[in-house]
């Protein structure tokens, strides 16, 4: 079948140019034969893609409640401590974006988060301190 | 671990020289059922697929996405060679075209799958999901794979006889393809099965249990902290933890109770009963398709009820309202919103007393 994923195809549109740009959208739709409006409407549904510009790192804070029975409130509050937003906020100078998300299969190491596509666990404020000294 | 013994190169190769028919029948006789949670006859799923017409595709479903499921991930990360190989028996038997959908949560285990995929020489194709809990429903999993948005589709047709592009398509979890070459191996036990514990525990982990493991042994290996409820993930109800703690952890004493194992998900918690259905309710909410009217209206409705009661502002009326929205849900499309609703009973049915000093409280 070497026909192309829609999904793989938006995913890598989104890698190159931090989101799904109208125009890149257009080219798709050309490329695949595919209406624009279901192309679209694919990238309109899943949690992972924007079709507007955001953070240029995405911030995952696992949301459900292996999570938040260990803590998970804890690494809001250093987020908002370290960079001045909360979930569905950008920082000013448009390097991050905070979102809560649905489990993210951590649940052996809680509290975790998804940084852009790896996944970060065990999350104490000393981890913390020491992941965001790599990326700020 | 018996989910991470390595299969010997003759016994793989032996696998590999049997009927694909032959196959199909042990596995069948074998009793093996779909450790998603669906408790589908494998056997019985791979005969339909080899008896449909046409090109056929296998499909391993890894967008594991039940909260405190991580039995899969486990077996990725560890065994991935015996999820492979599974695969590769099911692409000899089927013929088929063969796909891994991974959820885009476990994008890091993508590099490894397909390092191993090459290193076995083997045909699969791994996609990436994006993020949407119902693309692990099989139908709408073949749909985020045709490129559309993760709508769940009406069943008749099954999809092994009208899937993928109308081919026919068998989907297994990823636990499931791992049991195969262990089954087919012989030396196979039926009745162990993984559990993904979590939530207030000193201890989580996957742990592999027989079938028929009391409640209260799990709490006490995986050190379970002053358990109030036991949520059986998002979808299999809530135990009220001191009222059944003696329960053994089998299909028939949990179905005569009203509680299903599903993917086998254990979470243990300390929690108010209305503070864990708020973050359910939240999850359903956000992970719904918006195809169904009950489950969309009705379900943000639950929500809203939900969080009333949760702040200490709920009414009697409320609760009767949430009780019958919550049998309503009953009508929804697909099993999402049907756990939904089946959650919200669950929680009233075995925390009655629990919802009433909430609404006191007002």
């Amino acid at each position: 079948m070497g026909e192309k994923i829609l999904l793989e195809e938006l995913r890598n549109t989104q890698n190159k140019f931090g989101y799904l740009k109208g125009s890149e959208l257009i080219k798709l739709s050309k490329e695949m034969d595919m209406p624009l409006a279901r192309i679209y409407g694919t990238a309109t549904f899943y949690s992972f893609f924007r079709t507007g510009k955001k953070g240029r790192h995405v911030i995952r804070v696992c949301n459900n409640l292996p999570c938040i029975a260990n803590g998970s409130v804890n690494v809001i509050k250093f987020l908002k401590k370290e960079l001045g937003i909360g979930p569905g906020e950008t920082t000013k100078d448009g390097k991050f974006s905070i979102e809560l998300t649905s489990c993210i299969g951590c649940c052996k190491k809680p509290p975790a988060i998804m940084l852009d596509e790896m996944l970060y666990t065990g999350l104490s404020e000393k981890k913390l301190k020491s992941l965001f000294e790599k990326i700020k | 671990m018996q989910i991470l013994r390595k299969i010997t190169k003759k016994d793989f190769d032996s696998i590999m020289n049997m009927d694909k028919k032959e196959i199909i029948e042990k596995i069948k006789k074998s009793g093996l059922v779909g450790r998603s949670g669906s408790n589908f006859p494998t056997g019985v799923k791979w005969e339909s697929a080899f008896n449909s017409p046409g090109h056929k595709v296998l499909i391993c479903n890894a967008d594991e996405g039940e909260p405190g499921t991580f039995k899969d991930r486990f077996i990725m990360e560890k065994n991935p060679e015996l999820l492979l190989q599974g695969m590769k028996i099911g692409r000899y038997v089927l013929d088929a075209e063969c796909f891994i959908y991974l959820r885009g949560e476990y994008y890091f285990l993508r590099k490894n799958l397909e390092k191993k995929i090459k290193e076995m020489k083997l045909d699969i194709k791994v996609v990436s999901g994006a993020g949407a809990y119902i693309c692990g429903e099989e139908t709408a999993l073949m749909d985020s794979i045709e490129g559309k948005r993760g709508l769940p589709r009406a069943k008749p047709p099954y999809p092994t006889s009208s899937g993928l592009f109308g081919r026919p398509t068998c989907i297994n979890n990823v636990e499931t393809l791992a049991n195969i070459p262990l089954l087919l191996s012989g030396k196979w036990d039926p009745n162990l099965r993984l559990f993904s514990v979590s939530g207030h525990v000193r201890k989580p982990g996957v742990y592999e249990l027989p079938l028929g493991t009391k409640l209260s042994y799990v709490a006490t290996i995986a050190e379970a902290e002053s358990p109030k409820a036991v949520c059986l993930g998002y979808s299999g109800g809530i135990i009220n933890y001191e009222k059944f703690k003696d329960l053994t952890v089998d299909d028939k004493s949990f179905k005569e109770n009203n509680f299903f194992i599903g993917p086998g998900s254990l979470i243990f918690l300390n929690m108010e009963i209305a503070k864990i259905m708020k973050n359910i309710s939240e999850f359903y909410v956000h992970e719904s398709c918006g195809k169904c009217l009950p489950c969309r209206e009705g379900g943000f409705r639950i929500m809203e009820l939900i969080s009333k009661i949760e702040g200490g502002n709920g009414t009697k009326k409320d609760m009767e309202e949430l009780k019958d929205l919550a049998q309503y849900l009953e009508t929804c499309f697909c099993l999402l919103g049907k756990s939904y609703g089946f959650m919200v009973c669950s929680a009233i049915d075995n925390f009655g007393e629990d919802f009433e000093r909430a609404l006191k409280r007002s």
